[in-house]
């Protein structure tokens, strides 16, 4: 069967070690299992009396307060720190886009010359790197701003500074609306995990966590390498030749590299369900979580990646295919939020905790509609794939010739 | 041999292979400043695009340093040449890692225009994990026999360093973003044994 033979090739390849190599020691050994032994779990119920960490809470005046006097210190220092591709931006505003800010503060507060206001009414402090600080005990938001009103007045604020600042929507909330979790809050999170998740479905969406992240990179490497090596044995040629079907081929071919993708993604699913039982009783532990999570979860990101490498494959050299694949996912990598903040665009869905289900099926609709997006995403590629290889078998398709300009050697790589 | 010979190699080299690849460095670095923010910037913020950022200009321009042979073809041709094919590259990685360290330069000059706080370590700090990811990709390139391999293992020793950060210990690339104070050294050592472990494999095992 075309399918397994492939596989075999797909299997038994130098590159397919690599992969898997860092596959597991990537995705699973340094993340997943380390943290699970990292002495900062605590994998007993939460006891009365103690420390069960940071919430959001659902606080207005807080948050007002606290957003609005950030943004008055910001606005009067002139200086913003933003992260809009996850590295530190300072932004200092000029002309309208001040004025901008400007006007915002005066709907949230009322005043009008904010800067001379603060300036002359609050003491100043300075924070350890020099940065002033004024103590704004008593100025809050407007009563009569809504807190749709204030939440469409910060986003505006994040928007005119770039977007990336604490007061974007994403982020607004884990700045200015922390509070301590409750015992209750906390006993009923540990009890979520023990009966309705089964624990390993809790500890299943932080292994997709984690390999998720991983495999929207890592297959470009296989992809390149196996879907080159026609070309550097030079049997592209006597394959173009035969009488075999391009569709047939470039299915057993998706097939064969999609599935080698996920051997190692279910062998550390074996290894996963025995570490999570190192910690709870396993008769309570639902055995196929990783098994059930890993396939709804991470194949279609396997999916779309392998499909849309191909395609690029088909009409850039390898080397450029595996470049723009990483700067794609460097990208995504620093713009990401770590929680259940997903759209339906998102290929890298993340969930960096055991808990919070209440959270993941808040946004099972989102999740189920991203997946579906992303394996229809991968499929389509390939189908396009096919379609390219098959004008290219027929000689109605070769390279542009500003590729072959920019890469002398592309058939090779 | 003639040095005009040597010459010529490199400029063919440039014009038929390292162009595009020093296009995407210099498109990465004109990136920066969008990505960062260049001004104001404390000792260890200013390291950070200097290393977490601009050190994959050595993944980009020192990986692709054994591309054209990949081709086996080509591979014998240059065989049977008088010329020593290991010269030929070695004078290669030399060119790149002087264009590596003048993209450093333009940034860091931005950092200093910036009134942020850098110095000739931040320069060389920087300059550093960029020759350390790069000797990583030439090693990967050579012994796996094909480049796209040394992308992989300099891809992801770059992105491991976000992961196991100090658990890598004295080759840990953000040293100057984390303040560490581990020196630097560790990673041109580093940077040397793998250029040389590379040369002699292709020396006396590939018979190059």
């Amino acid at each position: 069967m075309l399918f397994l033979k492939e596989l075999r090739r797909v299997v038994f390849s130098k590159i397919f070690i690599l992969f898997f190599v860092a596959e597991v020691f990537m995705a699973f050994f340094t993340q997943f299992w380390s943290d699970m032994g990292s002495g900062f779990r605590n994998y007993a119920p939460p006891v009365p009396g103690g420390d069960y960490g940071m919430t959001v809470v659902d606080d207005p005046p807080t948050l007002t307060q606290e957003a609005t006097a950030s943004l008055i210190n910001d606005y009067v220092n002139n200086e913003y720190t933003t992260y809009p591709y996850g590295f530190i931006h300072t932004v200092h505003l000029k002309g309208s886009d001040k004025d901008k800010i400007s006007v915002i503060l005066s709907k949230l507060t009322g005043i009008v010359e904010i800067e001379q206001y603060v300036r002359s009414s609050f003491e100043i402090k300075y924070t350890y790197d020099e940065y002033k600080q004024y103590i704004i005990p008593e100025l809050g938001v407007l009563n009569n701003v809504s807190i749709d009103e204030f939440h469409a007045l910060m986003t505006e604020a994040d928007k005119i500074l770039g977007g990336g600042s604490k007061y974007s929507p994403k982020e607004i909330m884990y700045n200015f609306s922390l509070g301590p979790k409750s015992y209750e809050e906390a006993l009923a999170e540990y009890n979520s995990l023990i009966y309705d998740d089964r624990i390993t479905n809790g500890y299943a969406r932080l292994f997709c966590d984690y390999h998720g992240f991983f495999m929207a990179l890592l297959p470009v490497f296989l992809v390149a390498v196996y879907l080159s090596a026609d070309k550097r044995s030079k049997a592209e040629q006597l394959i173009f030749s035969r009488s075999i079907s391009s569709v047939k081929l470039a299915a057993a071919r998706f097939a064969a590299l999609v599935t080698a993708e996920m051997i190692p993604v279910l062998f550390t699913a074996i290894l996963a369900t025995y570490r999570v039982a190192q910690f709870y009783d396993p008769a309570m532990m639902d055995m196929f979580a990783m098994f059930k999570y890993s396939f709804i979860w991470i194949l279609p990101t396997a999916i779309a990646v392998t499909g849309t490498d191909m395609l690029l494959s088909g009409l850039l050299p390898a080397v450029a295919v595996v470049i723009i694949q990483f700067g794609a996912w460097f990208m995504m990598m620093f713009m990401g939020s770590l929680y259940e903040d997903f759209g339906v665009f998102d290929l890298v869905i993340r969930h960096n905790t055991e808990y919070d289900r209440q959270g993941f099926m808040d946004n099972i609709t989102v999740f189920v509609q991203n997946r579906l997006f992303f394996t229809a995403l991968g499929l389509i590629c390939t189908a396009l794939y096919v379609f390219i290889w098959k004008l290219r078998r027929e000689g109605r398709f070769g390279e542009s010739k500003l590729l072959s300009k920019l890469s002398l050697h592309r058939s090779e790589t | 041999m003639k040095a005009s010979c040597y010459l010529s190699c490199l400029y063919i080299d440039l014009k038929r292979n390292s162009l595009p690849h020093i296009l995407a460095a210099a498109a990465l670095t004109l990136t920066v400043p969008i990505v960062f923010s260049l001004t104001s910037l404390s000792a260890e913020l200013s390291a950070q695009p200097l290393e977490m950022y601009l050190s994959l200009t050595g993944t980009l321009l020192l990986t692709p340093v054994f591309l054209p042979e990949q081709n086996e073809d080509i591979r014998d041709t240059v065989r049977v040449r008088q010329m020593s094919y290991l010269t030929v590259c070695a004078m290669r990685i030399a060119y790149l890692a002087v264009i590596i360290a003048i993209l450093y330069g333009i940034i860091t000059a931005a950092l200093i225009r910036g009134e942020s706080v850098v110095t000739t370590a931040h320069y060389f700090g920087g300059l550093t994990a960029a020759l350390f990811l790069g000797s990583l990709g030439v090693a990967g390139s050579a012994i796996g026999g094909n480049a796209v391999i040394g992308y992989m293992a300099s891809f992801l020793y770059f992105t491991a360093n976000f992961f196991l950060k100090t658990r890598l210990g004295v080759f840990y690339l953000f040293g100057l973003s984390a303040q560490t104070g581990v020196s630097k050294l560790w990673l041109s050592g580093g940077s040397a044994v793998l250029i040389i472990v590379t040369f002699l494999y292709l020396r006396y095992i590939k018979k190059l």
